[in-house]
Parts: C-alpha cells; sequence; structure tokens
C-alpha cells in the first residue's frame, strides 16, 4: 500500500470512530396549532421525507383546528346551531366521527367525560385563548340550571351521517379528547408517509412511533406544582402519553384556583386530585380516560381505570403524593427531590369493559 | 519481510490522531454554548444562548414578555397575557424543553445535543 493510501485509509478509520461516538439527534420542529405547540420529532429520517412530514402534520392540524374548534366559526359551530334546533340534519363528515368516538368514550366512562358540557365550559368561561387571571366563577343558579338540564353526548340520536339532540341544553366542545384524536391521525399519517421513528408532542400530550435511534424515545413527565421534573420514562413503540391536571387553563378568585376539568355532575372544577397521567395504545382513548379519571377523584380513579382496562396511571393528589398501578411504577423513575412519596395501588379487579359496548 | 514505519506512515498517524482529537472536540468538547433558547415571536425569531446571563425582552402578539437566562436555563419573569402560565411553567434548562407564552404568540424552544428528554409530557 502506498503511503497516500494508507494515510487515506487511516484518515477514514479516524473519522468513521468518531463519527459513530455519538447518535445522531431527532430533527425537530414545532408549530402552533390547537391553541397550543405543537412539537414533531423524528429520527433517522432523509431530510427531504422530514420537510414534507412537517408541512403535511402543520396542514392537518390546521385543519382539525379550524374543523374541531369550539367556539369559532367552522363545521362544529355549524353542528352546534343545528343541534340547538332539535331537528334532524346531516353532520358534516368532519365532525361525525367525533360524536361517534365522544358517544363511545362518554358510555365508557359512564358519562364522567363528556363531550355534551359545552355550556358549561363556556360558562365557566373556558371558550378563550387567555381564560386565566383573577375573575369570579360563574353564578350558582346559572350553574345549577345547566345541570339539571343534564347535557350528554348521549342525548343525540344518530342515524348514519343523520344527527340530532334530544336535549337543547347539549353544546359539543371536543376539547378533552380532539388533541388525542389529532395526535393519533398525525402518527397514521407519519406511518403511510413511511416514518418509522418519530414522536408528536401536542402541548404536551404525546404518542411515539419506533425508537430514537438505538434507545426507546426519553419522556420526562413535568411536576404539575412548580416547574421541573417529575418523573421520568422511556416510551414504547405505538404508546400515548396523556396527562389531564388542574394546572394547565384555570383562574383564581380569592386564592381558590377554578381549572378547565369540570364533573358534569356538579357543573364544578373537579376536585382532589392535581394531575393524572395515562399511558395507553390509543391516543384519544388516553386523552378522555385521562379527563374521566381526574373527574373521578381520589376514591374513584383506580376503580374506574380497572373497568376501562388501563394499566398505567400515575396519579398526583392534592397533597403532592404521587398514586400509580404497579404497571406504571416499574417503569417510572422518580426524578423529583425530594422524591414525593408514592404509593403502588393495585387496582380492583373486574372485567375490562369495551368501550364499544352497546353503541 | 520486516515493517518499519516510513516517514510517511508516522505523518499519517499523526494526522490521523490530530484528526480524531479535534472531531473528539467538535463532538464533546466544551467551548460555546451548549444549549441555546430559540425564541420564536410573530416577528421572527432570535436566539438566546445559555451561557450569557441576563433579561431579555421580547414583542409578542400582546406586548412585551421579560425572559431571563440563568445558570444555563431560561423561564418568563412577566408577560402581558392573563393567565401567567408562561410564568408559573418556570426554567426550561435542557434541550428539547420549551417554554411558552401562547396569548402573546411567544415560544422558547432549548436547542442542542444530548438533552435528557425527548418530549415533556404535562
Amino acid at each position: 500500500m502506498s503511503p497516500a493510501r494508507r494515510l487515506c485509509a487511516l484518515l477514514a478509520a479516524a473519522a468513521l470512530l468518531a463519527g459513530c461516538a455519538r447518535e445522531p439527534e431527532a430533527r425537530r420542529y414545532s408549530f402552533l396549532a390547537m391553541g397550543t405547540v405543537v412539537e414533531l420529532s423524528l429520527h433517522g429520517v432523509p431530510e427531504a421525507l422530514a420537510e414534507r412530514a412537517h408541512r403535511a402534520l402543520e396542514a392537518d392540524f390546521a385543519y382539525m383546528e379550524a374543523t374541531w374548534h369550539a367556539w369559532r366559526p367552522g363545521a362544529l359551530g355549524r353542528v352546534n346551531t343545528l343541534l340547538a334546533t332539535g331537528h334532524w340534519f346531516s353532520a358534516a363528515p368532519s365532525v361525525l366521527p367525533l360524536i361517534v368516538e365522544g358517544r363511545a368514550l362518554a358510555r365508557a366512562t359512564g358519562g364522567l367525560f363528556d363531550p355534551g358540557i359545552g355550556r358549561l365550559v363556556a360558562l365557566w368561561g373556558f371558550h378563550g385563548d387567555d381564560p386565566g387571571g383573577e375573575r369570579p366563577p360563574p353564578p350558582e343558579e346559572e350553574i345549577a340550571k345547566l345541570v339539571a338540564a343534564r347535557p350528554s353526548i348521549l342525548d343525540l340520536e344518530v342515524e348514519g351521517i343523520r344527527v340530532r339532540s334530544r336535549n337543547p341544553a347539549v353544546r359539543l366542545d371536543f376539547g378533552a379528547f380532539a388533541k388525542g384524536l389529532a395526535v393519533d391521525r398525525a402518527v397514521e399519517r407519519l406511518r403511510r408517509m413511511g416514518v418509522a421513528n418519530a414522536l408528536v408532542n401536542a402541548g404536551g400530550d404525546l404518542r411515539v412511533l419506533g425508537r430514537h435511534g438505538e434507545r426507546p424515545w426519553r419522556i420526562g413527565i413535568r411536576a404539575p406544582r412548580g416547574g421541573g421534573i417529575l418523573a421520568a420514562l422511556e416510551a414504547a413503540d405505538g404508546e400515548a402519553i396523556f396527562t389531564s391536571g388542574d394546572y394547565e387553563r384555570y383562574f383564581t378568585w380569592r386564592s381558590r384556583r377554578y381549572h378547565h376539568i369540570l364533573d358534569p355532575r356538579t357543573g364544578r372544577p373537579a376536585r382532589g386530585l392535581v394531575s393524572v397521567t395515562v399511558v395507553h395504545d390509543d391516543g384519544s382513548e388516553a386523552d378522555a380516560y385521562a379527563t374521566a379519571l381526574f373527574v373521578a377523584g381520589p376514591r374513584g380513579w383506580a376503580a374506574l381505570a380497572a373497568r376501562l382496562g388501563l394499566r398505567q396511571v400515575l396519579v398526583v393528589d392534592e397533597q403532592g403524593r404521587l398514586h400509580a398501578t404497579p404497571e406504571m411504577a416499574r417503569r417510572l423513575r422518580i426524578v423529583a427531590r425530594p422524591a414525593p412519596p408514592l404509593e403502588v395501588v393495585e387496582l380492583p379487579a373486574t372485567g375490562a369493559r369495551n368501550r364499544g359496548e352497546g353503541e | 519481510m520486516r515493517l518499519r514505519p516510513t516517514p510517511a506512515d508516522l505523518l499519517a498517524f499523526a494526522a490521523a490522531a490530530a484528526l480524531l482529537a479535534a472531531l473528539h472536540l467538535h463532538a464533546w468538547g466544551g467551548g460555546g454554548p451548549v444549549v441555546t433558547a430559540r425564541v420564536e415571536t410573530p416577528a421572527g425569531t432570535r436566539l438566546l444562548p445559555l451561557d450569557r446571563p441576563g433579561t431579555y425582552r421580547v414583542r409578542g402578539a400582546l406586548g412585551e414578555s421579560v425572559l431571563e437566562v440563568r445558570d444555563g436555563a431560561v423561564r418568563f419573569v412577566d408577560s402581558p397575557c392573563r393567565s401567567k402560565i408562561c410564568v408559573r411553567s418556570g426554567w426550561a434548562r435542557g434541550a428539547g424543553e420549551l417554554v411558552a407564552c401562547l396569548p402573546n404568540g411567544i415560544v422558547v424552544t432549548l436547542t442542542g445535543p444530548g438533552g435528557e428528554y425527548d418530549a415533556i409530557n404535562f
């Protein structure tokens, strides 16, 4: 071998050794949609495909936001206007699947998750881009009137594409599971585009595809009070990680916090828990179920989780204590210091109910 | 046959060692900011290296937000929104973390190599 060739060979070997020392980072994109920041991370995806995926997802999210928006004019707004008439009408094809899925989820959760309570959400002032600050809660009599009307998405009658409401108090608001559905659709779109390793994070609620190269995707769960990371876990292919917390949208009045997760039974913010995190293989279910478990509260969440067939749940109560199902506790690494107390909660034995049952 | 290094061999070894050292420093070395805050505003994007402590004012859709950079982390200290969720979010420290004031249209993303988490769930 000539000296020049040896030099080339050595240089190539050195470059290879140095090059493989660290795994390449994921390509990351972010954009604003559905009232939050959507982040897309892609690993091992060529630049041209990554750019196409980013553009496709940004367009999809913009479409879903416009179509499903709970208080701006759009397809859902028209559906709500027609529901109030009590007459039969043909629902927009972009909204009908949400009605069908929303009914199944409401039935599965015994009504603790119910997208039919849009009037209550509006009454509490959560239809707005900046609903926080210091302001009084709505008058008691108005809450009582709406609760007495018992609005529920199960008051709708659905025949094919035709829909009507038996209850004029129903107004649809898909805020409690739209992000889950959007993340599911994004992941499905990425799969069809040939992307094998991705993470879609819509304002803290996320789902992963594949891995981050040689390792799984690493997720930090933010501490509900005071910032920082509470716990970490590694997400497996296809898993969705969704959290419902009282710190996302809220206002205060006389030192009391009024958050956006309303209990359909009382018409008021659900009390007793600070956050519920669900790991599941379906984003829209994870989203809706996290809300339902939050509403079920400290005494009800475990039984409901068992009934829904959930196996991985983390709950933070108002005292800052953690409660986790055994499967969740096993994979969770608590990183907050001092580490908060963690209780492992065995779920009661029950026949897990299929959410499609009875539809 | 006995192998004896020629001057060209020694030169090749020296060049390879130097290249390896340079690549190592490039990939792993300190010097220069490891994590940078990418601040997106309605008017455009600016970068804040997190090794330069200070207070930075950025104009958003509603008015001026104030960011503080200290100890390799960034946070909102004030913003013209009502909710103040951005201020209560606290510090963002590692690559991949994000703090935002959505009403004011300001998103701060930390970019750089080797963040501990790929995404933050909340």
